[in-house]
């Protein structure tokens, strides 16, 4: 043997008997830190990809990439090591995020609908278009957009509709994603959105999931919280579900609840805390008030005496809570132990599983009102935390408002100083703001495919950055009928062909993402910014500008809700000199940073609840800032993590240590609110046997228009399919990857069943994910809603699942003998 | 097969087999008492192709003298490829081949490579069995982790085949015309002999010896995986994929 | 000559854990590698199968070794050259 092979010999030995060594310690052999790394990085690097910053554009972690570019494309996409949120880290999705500018079908051209086919025109015929269609009749326009919308996005369409044509028929997807989270916020706190932030995932000892699957839908998160585990630390997961899911995997306890009963368990941790004296009493009387519904259905209720709420929680018993749920009374007495020791740090999260309910509002509220009993809020690591499915449900829908009643920062049209402060900002008019809320989601579409004689009082609906083709539940209700009715148009805005773009009158190709400036608003009160760093491709322009070449058409025209009470154009921009900028011409869009100029309009919105944003300068130089973001003496700007806690808070007042200080009985004090358990509108019968829950996968976001164009994850997950137990499907006689029929009382669709996949139901229980638009499982879902959030239950509906006649055996094709 | 060609292509490849047999007895556990005397338990014909075979602790490999059996030969056969003792190829000229292998499932530089075999699709719990210390059965690596212990493997690496049955109905969608940025080469030197930079980041891929270490493709393997601080003489050339902290100005 | 590596555990007392790295580093078929902790990597090298068996039961029962796990092995010249 050479003298060469053999010192290589023992220098591999070495290496492995040293490997070994080292990583039975978990100490790292040839670990390198990321600290100490200079923040004065070229940012061109030497193989020509030039790096910058921009958060996630799926869901609603907030992840911040790095994305890198080189010759005009997205060539490569880097976890944020300088972002607090993921610390470097992506899921799947963000690390493929770059792809999904690239898909080969995007949208390059406007488009007409003539004699059923969508034929290419110029911007300026499309522009003309929706003018006329607004003119036709400006109170019969609505607007329908997104949680996906850009901070600026939001606003402007706000302005345009609210401020330009009086009209409040303007509501985005976010309805049916969040707005029971809003509602049990401000029939809580007074104020929306949650009071903790990510952090407390890092402080937490105990974290329970409401109806929650995060290791898919939030892996970021996730991981942030059970790699704490690796580190020795030590978690209690409890996972509350009606599925088996991958968070359950990571889970101590899990908690299989029948669909809808989540209000009886948390009524039965509260009657507990009760009984058994483990309820904070110190903290109830300084900062608490309790509540209940009102007969007139209002959503801040009446208040109720403690003995009143005390009686009305007696008979949640953990046996009775056990009948309702099905979940041992011991797992109740659990939870309640847990949550009646203050020595634990616990954090509940929750997000589609509590909001979209028929009682969403109520579970949500009551959820905080077991945090509130027992006093675990306000300390890091305790904390209610509802998470959002959408980059900026919270930073756009919820903040800036786009919502049929609301205007920017929390206001509402129905408040005369609200609209009087709104119309002062915007230099309007006295009363050009219209007092009456416009119509919410669902009934802005049951408006739309309802005939005018009949008072479907919506003419067009301009779809933004979302596809109701395929997220509407009841599609056949909601959508068909408006799509035969000639009177009906649909205009819609978006990056590839979808299925509204399918049955859209006029489709308009829209920039997307890095194609275009933007800002986001993230799950935990995070700003977040980014700069444009691509052209998009072939015609596609930002959805600014195509609203405000719309709102400059219509000022041509004369309308006159498109100038300002002096005349002035609706978007007047100018330059750093003063001058005009003529932003509608698309030449000219980027002569200025519209984005900075419309975030600075905004801006001093945030102030009225105390959701104070910073200048937009200051989120060009971060990885986002958690509002409200304050001023210091020395001109520096200082986030908020952990809000109405003295310790954090600059808004509450001296010497309390806790204060609500948007509370709705103005006291300071937060409401724990009684809600009784009820049955849902409808469950599983001898016709429909199963429960039906929809939902997403960890590759997918939303409706799959993004990430099906991605080809990692579409080979990863490239259809729909339907979860169901094993014991139904032997039951049924279904056989493992069947083509099977999943019907409810309002449509149908087949999709293959997959036993033992990602999730695992309980026996009368089926999961079918809804980002396939080829198997629209949301022609079988229910369009009841929530009655205060006006949010609909994705999550059951009762369906019957039938197994498909046999087809012919396959034609086998007969053999074309070769050169006879 | 001539004998004489036997011997010297058997060297590497018995090699192969024993060292991957004798680290399959160190996984499963190297406690076992001695058993002097032991045959060697690799049957001398037949046996399945496909069967298992009982996998022998280090002692009785120690004590049983080796003549390979016709089974062991065929085995030997196909277990033909590059082993990982055989000699660094320094020369490059295999690197093209293996960047291109090794690009095949990672969208760009630096994306979290898709997992080649199926998975359990509920739990990532078994990922760490193999990829913890990673280990070579036959022509297949696994690669040990490159980054810390994250456990939620699932959240960034996905299975390049769909587990779902019956998945009828095809993709749907169309092709996607992203060209990813192109794993690097070589990393630059000072001078002729200087120890070449890191051509990558390394975060998440702070253990070198994930690739570059034994069971690394020919032409990534370091021939020196003995020196654990790699960063000690190479430095980092482009240490983040990142911008800083400070953003261009707004306007 | 079989090339073998091994993770040797070592006692926690320290005058016994100096006695036992000082016995090693005599042994020119020993090569040390950098302890973790209690555990240390080592190389055997050894001329013959007669001679690794021999070095390995003396370094597994060296006082001051808890205990003694194999991490690597090659016995790649035993099948060129058997032993007869």
């Amino acid at each position: 043997m050479s003298t060469d092979r053999r010192t290589f010999l023992k220098l591999s030995a070495m290496a492995a008997a040293s490997a070994a060594a080292a990583r039975a310690t978990g100490s790292q052999a040839a670990g390198i830190s990321a600290a100490g790394i200079s923040e004065d990085q070229a940012r061109r690097t030497g193989d020509g990809v030039a790096w910058n910053k921009a958060p996630c554009r799926f869901c609603g972690t907030g992840c911040h990439v790095q994305v890198g570019t080189r010759g005009g494309k997205v060539v490569a996409i880097a976890g944020d090591q300088q972002a607090e949120v993921n610390k470097g880290l992506l899921c799947v999705k963000g690390y493929h995020v770059g792809l999904a500018l690239y898909g080969e079908d995007r949208l390059r051209t406007p488009m007409l609908r003539n004699g059923g086919e969508l034929v290419p025109i110029s911007w300026e015929e499309a522009i003309g278009v929706i003018a006329d269609r607004i003119e036709l009749d400006p109170a019969g326009f609505a607007i329908y957009g997104s949680g996906q919308w850009t901070i600026p996005e939001g606003y402007a369409n706000l302005k345009f509709m609210k401020g330009g044509l009086s009209n409040n028929h303007i509501d985005p997807n976010a309805r049916l994603c969040m707005a029971s989270a809003v509602t049990g916020f401000l029939a809580t706190y007074g104020v929306d959105e949650p009071a903790g932030c990510y952090d407390d995932l890092d402080a937490a000892d105990v974290v329970i999931l409401w109806g929650n699957n995060p290791a898919e839908m939030h892996p970021v998160l996730f991981s942030r919280l059970i790699d704490r585990r690796s580190r020795g630390e030590e978690i209690t997961l409890i996972d509350i579900g009606t599925r088996r899911t991958r968070s359950t995997a990571h889970a101590q306890h899990y908690l299989e609840f029948k669909p809808h009963s989540d209000l009886a368990i948390a009524n039965g941790i509260a009657h507990l805390l009760l009984k058994n004296g483990t309820w904070d009493r110190d903290f109830v009387a300084r900062n608490c008030a309790f509540r209940r519904d009102d007969e007139k259905g209002t959503l801040n209720g009446e208040a109720m005496s403690f003995e009143d709420y005390v009686a009305a929680l007696e008979s949640y018993t953990p046996a009775e809570v056990e009948r309702i749920s099905g979940v041992p009374a011991e797992k109740i007495r659990l939870l309640a132990d847990l949550f009646g020791d203050r020595s634990l740090r616990i954090t509940s999260l929750w997000c589609m599983g509590a909001n979209q309910h028929t009682r969403g509002t109520a579970i949500n509220s009551l959820i905080h009102g077991v945090h509130l009993l027992s006093g675990h809020f306000g300390r890091p690591g305790d904390a209610p935390t509802s998470l959002t499915g959408q980059p900026s449900a919270c930073g756009t829908v919820r903040e800036v408002g786009t919502l049929a009643h609301t205007l920017p920062g929390g206001r509402v049209v129905t408040n005369d100083k609200h609209r009087q402060y709104t119309e002062e900002q915007w230099r309007l008019p006295a009363g050009r703001i219209n007092p009456k809320p416009g119509h919410h989601t669902v009934a802005m579409f049951e408006a739309w495919s309802k005939p005018k004689k009949e008072g479907g009082d919506i003419h067009t609906i301009w779809v933004q950055v979302t596809n109701p083709g395929q997220t509407l539940p009841n599609r056949n209700l909601l959508l068909e009928p408006g799509v035969k009715d000639p009177d009906k148009f649909l205009i819609c805005s978006d990056v590839y062909p979808t299925a509204t773009t399918a049955i859209a009158d006029l489709v308009l190709p829209s920039a997307m993402w890095v194609e275009k400036n933007g800002m986001y608003g993230n799950s935990e009160r995070r700003t977040q910014q980014w700069f444009k760093q691509v052209e998009p491709p072939g015609q596609a322009r930002d959805d600014v500008w195509q609203l405000i070449a719309v709102a400059r058409e219509l000022y041509d025209r004369g309308h006159a809700g498109m100038k300002d009470k002096d005349g002035r154009f609706l978007f007047h921009m100018a330059d750093a000199q003063g001058r005009e900028v003529p932003v509608w011409r698309w030449e000219r869009y980027y002569d200025i940073n519209v984005d900075r100029a419309l975030f600075e309009e905004y801006r001093p919105f945030s102030r009225l609840k105390h959701k104070d944003l910073a200048p937009y300068d200051v989120y060009a130089q971060a990885r986002g800032l958690r509002w409200p973001v304050v001023e210091q003496p020395d001109g520096t700007w200082r986030e908020t993590r952990f809000r109405f806690a003295a310790f954090d808070d600059p808004y509450v007042a001296k010497g309390r240590e806790i204060e609500f200080y948007h509370s709705t009985t103005d006291d300071g004090r937060a409401q724990i609110w009684f809600r009784p358990y009820g049955d849902p509108p409808e469950m599983p019968d001898t016709d429909f046997p199963f429960w039906l829950c929809t939902g997403r996968v960890l590759e997918h976001w939303h409706s799959g228009t993004m990430t099906r164009r991605i080809p990692q994850l579409r080979e990863a997950m490239p259809q729909a399919y339907v979860e169901m137990n094993r014991a139904d499907a032997k039951r049924l006689g279904i056989q493992n990857g069947e083509q099977v029929r999943v019907e409810s009382r309002r449509g149908a669709v087949e999709v293959p069943v997959w036993l033992g996949g990602r999730g695992e139901p309980p026996p009368g229980s089926v999961f079918v994910p809804f980002f396939d638009e080829r198997t629209p499982i949301n022609l079988v879902t229910l369009h009841l809603f929530d009655p205060f959030s006006k949010q609909p239950d994705y999550k059951k509906c009762a369906v019957k699942i039938s197994r498909l006649p046999p087809s012919p055996p396959p034609q086998r094709p007969t053999p074309q003998r070769q050169g006879a | 097969m001539h004998a004489s060609h036997s011997n010297a292509h058997a060297a590497p490849l018995f090699l192969a087999v024993v060292v991957t047999l004798a680290i399959a007895g160190f996984l499963v556990g190297t406690g076992e008492p001695p058993s002097t005397g032991t045959p060697l338990v690799l049957a001398e014909h037949g046996g399945e192709e496909t069967g298992s075979r009982p996998v022998p602790g280090y002692l009785s490999l120690r004590d049983t003298p080796r003549t390979g059996g016709a089974q062991l030969e065929a085995d030997l056969l196909r277990l033909r490829g590059p082993g990982r003792l055989d000699p660094v190829d320094l020369s490059g000229s295999s690197k093209p081949l293996d960047l291109a292998d090794r690009a095949l499932n990672r969208a760009y530089a630096g994306a979290p490579p898709t997992i080649p075999h199926p998975i359990r699709q509920d739990s990532a719990a078994e990922c760490m069995a193999c990829h913890e210390e990673g280990l070579r059965l036959r022509e297949a690596v696994a690669a040990p982790v490159p980054h810390e212990d994250f456990a939620s493997c699932t959240q960034c690496h996905v299975v390049q085949e769909a587990p779902i049955p019956g998945a009828l109905i095809g993709h749907g969608t169309g092709h996607n015309a992203f060209v990813g940025l192109e794993s690097p080469v070589q990393g630059p030197r000072a001078w002729s002999i200087a120890p070449p930079v890191t051509p990558h980041p390394i975060f998440m891929r702070e253990q070198c010896l994930s690739c570059h270490g034994p069971n690394g493709r020919d032409a990534l393997r370091s021939t020196h995986p003995e020196r654990e601080s790699c960063t000690q003489c190479h430095a980092i050339q482009n240490e983040l994929a990142q911008s800083p902290l400070q953003g261009r100005s707004a306007l | 000559m079989p090339v073998l590596s091994a993770v040797l555990t070592m006692s926690p007392d320290p005058r016994t854990r100096a006695e036992l790295l000082r016995t090693l580093a005599l042994d020119p078929r020993l090569s040390l590698g950098d302890p973790v902790e209690d555990r240390l990597p080592l190389v055997l090298e050894s001329a013959s199968r007669e001679e690794d068996r021999q070095l390995w039961d003396q370094v597994a029962h060296s006082p001051g070794v808890v205990h003694c796990e194999l991490a690597y092995a090659d016995f790649s010249d035993l099948h060129l050259h058997p032993i007869s």
